[in-house]
């Protein structure tokens, strides 16, 4: 071993010590030990144990700060399965933001120094398997459409009027890939 | 607290479902699944080598394939029996052209391999130092070995940053 990766070492030994202290913080345990619990994440950190009651949400951040795979998880967590998490009345900005963003299907914003591309693919996963929130969206129609979607509605079966424009929308997306293959 | 889920079934499962279209490709004369090779990467790839470090992850798996469509669909059903997810930017993950690969499963249509962890390591430490500056600092501080060295000069890994 050169000098320098002798350096490197001793150095990092202090680094990896104030590590294995915040590994043994409470809120570090329990947030992990809920995420664990929830099947969301796995670890080999001595001394984790299944958490099943809520945690603090401002212990879920700090944790995150320490495990930055929890905080990748945390917006999905926040809008899919937010019983994980006990909420403070009052949310932080950033942590409101995000969970607008996903809901209303926003240009996403990066949430304590990690990107969309990489908290955004968690949003199917966690809770129910492959959804995404759905949006809010308002159309104008004329009387004769919401007479025709009322009539679908009842000869479908569907359960809503969304659930026709659903149906209506998929058939008319395969009709045009069929159409557009050469 | 760690379960490590069924990797090896996982690929083995594959292997079986290839071989099954497979025979129903020749009898109805369609082009059939050749074989295909996946390397194993990422967090997965260091719990496979049992490595003495505090891992966490996701219920990911960062994997690098050459199968088709089809295959790839396969894989992602049988993991998901498995409550795992496959990473679908697994092609985009770089790795050091220096990576040694590990036979992990070796059947008649798919091979999987395992990355050697300096060279998961060193990938983590260059394209992903942020989320894996903990990981990094372990490694450093418990010695980390000559090649992991030698990897970081190479590929120019600014180890000063985890330490």
């Amino acid at each position: 071993m050169t000098r320098t990766q002798d350096d490197l070492e001793a150095r990092a030994r202090k680094r990896h010590r104030a590590l294995v202290r915040k590994h043994r913080d409470p809120r570090f345990r329990k947030a992990m030990g809920r995420f664990v619990a929830e099947g969301l994440l796995q670890t080999n950190i001595e001394g984790i144990r299944l958490h099943e009651k809520p945690v603090p949400l401002d212990d879920a951040l700090w944790a995150g700060g320490v495990e930055p795979r929890i905080m990748e998880l945390l917006p999905a967590v926040l809008v899919k399965k937010p019983s994980l998490l006990r909420l403070p009345k009052e949310l932080p900005d950033d942590v409101a933001e995000v969970i607008h963003a996903i809901r209303h299907g926003k240009a996403a914003p990066s949430f304590r120094g990690v990107s969309p591309e990489q908290y955004l693919p968690w949003v199917t996963v966690v809770g129910r398997k492959g959804k995404s929130p759905s949006v809010l969206k308002s159309f104008r129609f004329q009387h004769e459409d919401v007479l025709r979607l009322s009539r679908l509605r009842e000869n479908l079966p569907a359960r809503s009027d969304t659930a026709v424009i659903r149906m209506a929308l998929e058939l008319l997306e395969t009709h045009y890939q069929r159409t557009d293959t050469p | 607290m760690f379960c490590m889920y069924n990797l090896f079934g996982v690929f083995s499962a594959l292997d079986q479902w290839i071989a099954r279209e497979n025979v129903r490709a020749r009898v109805e004369g369609v082009p059939a699944h050749r074989k295909c090779t996946i390397r194993v990467l990422g967090q997965t790839a260091l719990l496979l080598a049992e490595v003495d470090l505090a891992l966490t992850t996701t219920q990911d798996l960062d994997a690098y394939a050459d199968y088709d469509w089809a295959v790839q669909q396969e894989l992602e059903r049988l993991l998901a029996k498995e409550g795992k997810v496959l990473d679908p930017h697994g092609r985009e993950i770089w790795m050091p052209k220096e990576t040694q690969y590990a036979p992990l499963y070796d059947g008649r249509y798919v091979q999987a391999l395992v990355a050697d962890p300096d060279a998961v390591l060193i990938s983590k430490a260059l394209k992903a130092p942020d989320k894996n500056e903990a990981l990094i600092t372990e490694y450093l501080a418990k010695g980390a070995s000559d090649r992991f060295f030698e990897l970081a000069k190479r590929h120019a890994v600014d180890l000063e940053r985890f330490v």
